[in-house]
């Protein structure tokens, strides 16, 4: 059992019924498709300001299994300093950087209130996935060169890889060091992965799911027909994963 | 493992794909690449002309076992499609293994119109395949089932999120109701309504290749 998901959610949600998003249930799903580590951010905490304390009872019931970000809320004045203590605070549990959903709280990824995190997640070499959609304003391919040009030592998990412009985010992955494509959803649509391993390479596209909406299988599948070889599946699926999480654990 | 697609697309579209499917040989290499034994297709001809469609579909792979033409219901009231005196016998002549009943057409699904057909597509146990592409798709489920109720109705599903709500009340209600899955991909969705319903209410298919 060995391969490694960066882009995970937990628990039940607004949108419809989930039958697998409990820890217990999740956790068997990962075991199903021998996922080894799943690093999520519940549904929850992307909902709720202030409820990251809540992630830290989920990674205590997973007891190893599960890593997490911490959601960053860009609404609210005077956040950041109390928030990144409660961070620092909980990091032993396994938190391993940040998590931003510039669609879901309608702020630009590269705007001024979530310059401080960025800072933060530099200077720490943190992982940090975004939600990322190509024609987005927000957490579009501009919204993210950005960012990566200002904060190069962030470990940064494009994810979603821009659905839709999923090319042009893997050139501009391919461009810089420490930003990553993910298979999150982008992984369904014909031909993606192959041309992200074709125009990035491989080792910059790493595994994700978002259990518990995906069954794993569905994109396990498509890594496994993108008829790209072997090792790059392997890169995808466990080995890029490792490398960034290493120094994070 | 023998797959059976239930809804596989043949012939050139609009658009370009990366896996051609207008030859009988190029759907068959697809169908191999992917393990799918069988398939049951549509004619990309159905955008244009519902006779023209269906006479294509007719004519695409007769002979060939692995694939199975359906054609599009529509009334038969205008002379475009057979009467319901007429159906079963074109259909078994054609080799035809389904009918596709397509809300986003510009016909009523209601008992005036197709009434006849649905009467006869009951009694002799033919598929009808409805394209439920949104949610209000099920709707229409809902009411040709309220009406025929013994009528072998298969929703082609085309949701990514949360059958349940949708799906299980007219699994619950219709026993003719079966589901094709289509890009459902919720975990555990799949296990819970065989749980539920069994494994024979439901069957596989892709959409190929879109
Ligand atoms: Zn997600």
């Amino acid at each position: 059992m060995n391969f490694i998901d960066l882009h995970g959610h937990h628990g039940a949600y607004v949108g419809f019924p989930m039958p697998r998003s409990s820890t217990p249930e999740m956790i068997r799903e990962m075991d199903r498709h021998q996922i080894a580590t799943l690093v999520l951010s519940p549904h929850r905490a992307l909902i709720e300001p202030g409820s990251n304390g809540a992630t830290a009872e989920i990674l205590r019931e997973a007891s190893g299994r599960f890593l997490a970000y911490w959601v960053v809320h860009p609404h609210g004045e005077g956040r950041f300093e109390r928030e990144i203590a409660a961070f620092e605070a909980a990091r032993a549990l396994g938190f391993v950087g940040f998590k931003f959903h510039s669609s879901l709280h309608q702020y630009p990824l590269d705007g001024p209130r979530f310059e401080p995190w960025w800072t933060y997640a530099d200077a720490h070499r943190l992982l940090v996935l975004a939600h990322t959609w190509g024609g987005d304003t927000r957490c579009g391919l501009e919204n993210c060169r950005r960012v990566a040009e200002k904060w190069p030592n962030v470990r940064f998990v494009l994810g979603h890889s821009g659905y839709h412009e999923h090319e042009a985010f893997a050139r501009l992955a391919g461009a810089h060091e420490h930003l990553y494509l993910d298979t999150c959803a982008v992984g369904c649509l014909d031909g993606a992965i192959e041309a992200m391993v074709r125009i990035a390479g491989s080792e910059k596209v790493v595994f994700g799911t978002d259990l518990p909406w995906f069954d794993p299988g569905y994109l396990m599948g498509a890594v496994k027909y993108s008829g790209i070889r072997e090792e790059d599946r392997m890169n995808i699926l466990r080995e890029n994963a490792e490398k960034i999480l290493a120094p994070l654990r | 493992m023998n797959f059976f697609d239930a809804d596989f697309l043949v012939g050139d579209g609009p658009k370009p794909s990366r896996f051609p499917t207008g030859t009988v040989g190029e759907v068959l290499a697809q169908m191999d690449h992917f393990g799918i034994q069988r398939s049951l297709f549509r004619s990309a001809a159905h955008a244009w002309s519902i006779p023209d469609g269906n006479r294509l579909a007719a004519s695409f792979a007769p002979g060939e076992a692995r694939l199975v033409p359906a054609w599009f219901l529509v009334p038969h009231h205008a002379g475009e499609f057979p009467s319901p005196e007429e159906l079963p016998g074109a259909m078994k002549r054609a080799g035809v293994g389904a009918l596709v009943c397509d809300p986003a057409l510009p016909f009523s699904t209601r008992r005036t119109f197709c009434g006849d057909l649905f009467a006869v597509c009951e009694e002799r146990r033919i598929p009808i395949l409805m394209p439920a592409p949104d949610y209000p798709g099920y709707e229409k489920c809902d009411q040709v089932l309220c009406e025929f109720p013994k009528l072998t109705l298969v929703a082609l599903n085309g949701h990514s999120w949360g059958l349940a709500r949708y799906t299980w009340p007219l699994l619950e209600r219709f026993p003719s109701f079966h589901l094709a899955l289509g890009p459902c991909r919720v975990s555990g969705e799949v296990q819970e309504t065989v749980k539920r319903f069994g494994a024979r209410r439901l069957c596989f298919s892709t959409g190929a290749p879109r």
